[in-house]
């Protein structure tokens, strides 16, 4: 068993180390509700029909619905790293190919970066960068994301 | 579905269409459950105003997910995005009207692909750009 990167502190200590996070099976409901949360009407996400004459051949979920896959999972991570105060600093996606339903997408995890700043009050702002590698039961990768989260100290920054 | 733009179409510095979006809390909790993102800043107004935000802030990645689709409906059905990046820059609140912006800045062949790069932008009804980024797009050429 190697040590959990992504649970406890020294965070600096742990940068390049990786955490596999699970396959996750991807069904035509779960791609639907994602279309419908964001309103985005585009049959390609939603219409059998549609979707079988183009050039996919078949529905594929919107390039943005590779976050949700784990997302819940990684979020409790974030929570519990970062308990008095998160915010998503940036995203970036590649993508290598869409995902379908009926996909099983494997999640890998890995701190990449981390940075400390405190302010004139002592507060400390944390930015953790990590990248994230979904690859499909074919061991084909199908994107890459990479998202930097700011953790920030509550209670200090408001008196700082 | 509009019609499939093709690369001899695009015109570098061109904007591309606007897409509106109008948050809602339903919307953002319709977001959790689809995303996973279950963080209570983005449904439970006592919680965020204890992290020191005004009040219920809208999902970054929900935006991100609106400048996709600014993309995806550009692109059309044998447009392939290949890459999107989005930085947050400010908070949007649910209940205001968020304009997802767009506008081509380079066109260039490699290996026979015919690639857009576009910068792209979500601004508050303020104006205030809340959400910067780029996308790569491969579209369908005439030959």
């Amino acid at each position: 068993m190697t040590e959990n990167p992504l649970a406890a502190d020294n965070l600096k200590d742990k940068i390049g180390q990786e955490r596999e996070f699970g396959a996750y099976e991807v069904e035509k409901g779960m791609v639907q509700r994602f279309a419908r949360a964001i309103d985005d009407p585009n049959p390609l996400w939603q219409d059998e029909e549609y979707a079988g004459q183009s050039r996919y051949g078949g529905i594929i979920a919107p390039p943005t619905f590779i976050v949700s896959i784990g997302g819940e999972q990684f979020g409790q991570v974030l929570m519990r790293l970062f308990p008095e105060g998160l915010l998503h600093g940036s995203t970036t996606l590649e993508c290598h190919q869409p995902v379908r339903p009926g996909d099983s997408i494997a999640v890998t995890v890995k701190l990449a970066n981390v940075r400390e700043r405190r302010d004139s009050g002592g507060a400390k702002t944390t930015f953790v960068t990590f990248d994230i590698t979904y690859q499909n039961q074919r061991g084909e990768l199908v994107a890459r994301c990479q998202y930097m989260m700011v953790g920030y100290e509550t209670e200090k920054a408001k008196h700082g | 579905m509009a019609e499939q733009v093709y690369y001899e179409d695009i015109i570098v510095d061109g904007e591309i269409p606007a897409l509106i979006k109008k948050p809602t809390t339903r919307q953002l909790v319709m977001w959790a459950g689809a995303s996973g993102d279950y963080y209570a800043i983005h449904y439970d107004k006592d919680f965020a105003q204890s992290k020191g935000l005004p009040r219920v802030i809208v999902h970054g990645q929900l935006v991100a997910s609106f400048l996709g689709q600014l993309v995806t409906d550009w692109m059309g059905g044998e447009g392939t995005l290949c890459k999107l990046t989005c930085s947050y820059k400010g908070m949007n609140f649910p209940g205001e009207t968020i304009t997802c912006r767009g506008r081509v800045t380079r066109k260039y062949i490699e290996d026979e692909k015919h690639y857009v790069e576009c910068n792209i932008w979500a601004e508050s009804d303020k104006g205030e750009k809340t959400v910067t980024g780029r996308a790569t797009v491969i579209l369908p050429a005439r030959g």
